[in-house]
């Protein structure tokens, strides 16, 4: 019969059981949501920058939201989204939705209902002040097209109503009509620099999830992207900055206890390594030597 | 139909789409740009005839496994019969309608994350058992995620020197490598395009 081992045993002898790691990261991240532990959070110059360049866009200006994240990641934009709206409400501006997958024009519907309650305290209509055109099947080819002509590649918005007859896209022809372009995104941003920085000079941000940061600092240090508000982080620091604090916040305490949990993590299994794998790879080695 | 199939044909049409959408990125000429609107509402429309044949291609694969009884056929059931049923919904419905709009708020939008959300778990695992320092080059490595990691914790972030010299990891060595590998692809992508717009690429092996 197998002996029972103890958890400290174990974790000698570098054999700590997948399901003890997996309770204790669940355990990590539940515990801040139901007790928030209020730590600390500092903002990021992106993050400003990001929030800088949408106040900066000039009254009765249009913005362009173009969307593409897969369901999947949506978590992880959604605050960083949800507060932008609110900021975009606020302004006297206009904003345009548009969505690269099939998956998006629903997602954003639902982030349009969460601040519902907001568009009506600014006073702010559908279909006059901003508007969902949906998804347009194509990626890059759609981007190109929809930056030179709005009107023949969208001539409905996601409900069909036919773009004519919606205020809102009233003097909206081409990319050169937005004053700043968001890209929401949980993949690579170059295509949207080529098509709308690189071709009309827009203005652009990216609310993207946290695995592309290193990817888009390039662009960050070229100007060709204004700001990157990165992830769940990004999003909270947004809420910060906007004085509106939502799902973000009351989510960065676990992100920070889940991200030092897999530090202290990396560190533990490093140490057991040296002390127990290390050495008999060392005898085994000098073993084939001799 | 034999002269369809002959590769010139669609060689010298991709040529010309081509050379007439590059000539508008370069001269603003009405003419070219009226050109260049109407093929890239065509190659619209084309995708959106590839989402179509997507969803035809999967449902005649998973039909063939149900009707075969292949490895988890009732698997293969089950796609069909939740494909079929949110198509008719979408269609006589519309997307809009608070049946569709409930299915995908209370299934779609929750399965699909917890699906990436299952990630968190193994990377935790993944941390303990295979971020390891066995070479110097392993070690530079474990000591940058180390400090990516903590300075993505928002309250990492506070630690001393942990933010500048992570920040310096990710702006300074990781942006030249990211510049590389930008460049490297746009030079790829200019050879590619050439290649396509010539008819080197396999694609038009008929």
């Amino acid at each position: 019969m197998e002996e029972k081992k103890s958890l400290w045993k174990s974790i000698q002898e570098k054999q700590l059981d997948r399901k003890v790691i997996y309770i204790l990261m669940f355990i990590v991240l539940v515990i801040p949501v139901v007790k928030p532990l209020g730590l600390p959070l500092p903002i990021s110059d992106m993050t400003k920058d990001s929030y800088q360049a949408v106040e900066n866009v000039p009254g009765g200006s249009n913005v362009m939201i173009a969307v593409a994240v897969s369901i999947g990641l949506w978590p992880e934009v959604e605050p960083g989204t949800i507060v932008m709206l609110k900021h975009l409400l606020r302004k006297p501006v206009k904003f345009v939705i548009v969505c690269w997958a099939a998956d998006e024009p629903k997602l954003m519907e639902g982030a349009l209902a969460k601040v519902a309650d907001f568009a009506r305290e600014n006073n702010k209509k559908y279909g006059v002040d901003y508007v969902n055109l949906g998804f347009i099947p194509g990626m890059e080819t759609a981007m190109a097209a929809f930056a030179k002509d709005v009107p023949a590649t969208t001539p409905a918005d996601m409900y069909g109503t036919p773009i004519s007859q919606l205020p809102v896209m009233s003097g909206i022809k081409a990319a050169k009509d937005f004053a700043l372009v968001l890209y929401i995104t949980g993949s690579d941003v170059a295509a949207m620099i080529r098509q709308y920085v690189s071709a009309y000079g827009s203005k652009m941000i990216a609310f993207a999830t946290i695995g592309w940061v290193p990817s888009f600092t390039p662009y960050l240090s070229s100007g060709q992207l204004l700001g990157l508000v990165p992830g769940v982080t990004g999003g909270a620091q947004y809420e910060l900055l906007m004085k509106s604090p939502g799902a973000g916040l009351a989510t960065t305490d676990a992100l920070s206890l889940g991200f030092i949990y897999l530090v202290i993590l990396a560190i533990l299994g490093n140490i057991m390594w040296q002390y127990t794998e290390r050495p008999s790879l060392r005898r085994k080695a000098s073993k084939e030597m001799s | 139909m034999s002269a369809l199939k002959r590769r010139e044909i669609w060689i010298t049409i991709t040529a010309i789409c081509g050379l007439l959408v590059i000539f508008e990125y370069f001269f603003a000429i009405q003419a070219a740009k009226d050109i260049s609107v109407l093929i890239q509402g065509w190659a619209v429309t084309i995708a959106g005839f590839a989402v179509g044949i997507g969803l035809v291609n999967l449902g005649v694969i998973h039909i063939k496994r149900f009707t075969r009884r292949d490895a988890n056929w009732y698997l293969s059931g089950w796609l069909v019969f939740v494909m079929l049923l949110v198509v008719v919904l979408g269609l006589t419905l519309t997307p809009s309608s608070p049946t569709y709009t409930w299915i995908f708020q209370n299934v779609y939008a929750v399965v699909g994350p917890t699906m990436w959300s299952l990630l968190g778990f193994y990377i935790a695992s993944a941390s303990f058992r295979a971020l390891r320092a066995r070479t110097l080059e392993a070690g530079l490595l474990l000591i940058s995620a180390v400090l990516l990691m903590l300075v993505q914790a928002p309250v990492g972030a506070l630690i001393p020197y942990v933010p500048s010299i992570a920040y310096w990891i990710r702006d300074v060595p990781n942006t030249a490598g990211m510049r590389a590998i930008i460049l490297g692809t746009a030079v790829g992508a200019i050879g590619l395009g050439i290649r396509t717009l010539l008819g080197q690429e396999r694609g038009y092996a008929t």
